[in-house]
């Protein structure tokens, strides 16, 4: 993924051109409905819920019940409107000309910030990974080796979608 | 208003707000490790919702990394919900606790 800099005509007039190229591109759209099918239905996979949707008082069981009745649905509702408009978003990328070629606004990106995120978290949980160094420590199950390539791509593309978000900060 | 014998003095206006602001600052915002997130990105979501500087968020997101918490804000119960809210938002995992004497 390449992010630069660009005027946009949507929000502030701030954003942001991205590059995506074939590899990163499938991965977006091969992982996206994933996560969107589990908050969906979080029956499929109470893990990623859980760690998505994590406790916010721990020694308190009532208060966390009380944080859940009110934070909960809000949480899940700008999630699932954060990967609305990441779909959207990422339907304007022309992917028959590569690399797909899309512009974001300031807030479009942010979201695609959290979604990308989301994504990652997504994949970690699944494959297990509980160490700081994953990176350096690749699955010995060979059928974990795709959602641990997805996971590096997604890290790179978060991290350069981060590089520039940052600068625009200061 | 004068005071009636016989009754405890009421309180001022001033005693209230400080009593009560007291209490209400009494929750300690936690954000703990995870092997996931990215160091830049923990530093980004610092600056992006408290408005941290850059050496201020760097500060936390190392603090989270080397001793596995830290305490990025001291707010009322709600606040400090809101902003437990919002980290998990970004896919922090964070807590809220009591601040002593809180």
């Amino acid at each position: 993924m390449k992010v630069r800099r660009c005027e946009v005509s949507g929000g502030d007039g701030r954003g942001y051109e991205i590059l995506l190229d074939a590899a990163e591109f499938a991965i977006l759209e091969d992982v996206f409905p994933r996560l969107r099918e589990i908050l969906l239905h979080p029956e499929r996979s109470r893990k990623v819920i859980d760690r998505l949707f994590p406790p916010a008082h721990l020694d308190d069981a009532e208060a966390q019940r009380e944080f859940r009745r009110l934070m909960g649905e809000t949480l899940l509702q700008t999630r699932l409107a954060a990967m609305a408009e990441f779909e959207k978003t990422l339907a304007r990328a022309d992917s028959d000309e590569l690399p797909a070629r899309l512009k974001l606004t300031e807030e479009e990106a942010n979201l695609w910030l959290h979604v990308i995120n989301d994504m990652r978290l997504m994949l970690a949980l699944e494959l297990g990974i509980t160490e700081n160094d994953w990176e350096l420590d690749p699955p010995q199950d060979a059928a974990d080796v795709p959602a641990f390539v997805m996971l590096l791509e997604l890290t790179d593309m978060q991290h350069h979608l981060i590089e520039v978000l940052r600068r625009s900060m200061s | 208003m004068p005071e009636r014998p016989g009754t405890l003095p009421v309180p001022t206006i001033e005693e209230e707000k400080r009593t009560r602001s007291s209490f209400d600052r009494g929750w300690n915002v936690i954000v703990w490790d995870d092997p996931v997130n990215l160091m830049s990105y923990v530093v980004y979501v610092f600056q992006k919702l408290f408005g941290f500087t850059r050496e201020k968020a760097t500060f936390h997101m190392l603090e989270v990394h080397h001793k596995g918490r830290s305490l990025v804000a001291t707010e009322d119960r709600e606040t400090a919900e809101y902003h437990v809210m919002r980290l998990h938002g970004y896919g922090l995992q964070a807590t809220l606790e009591r601040a002593e004497g809180g």
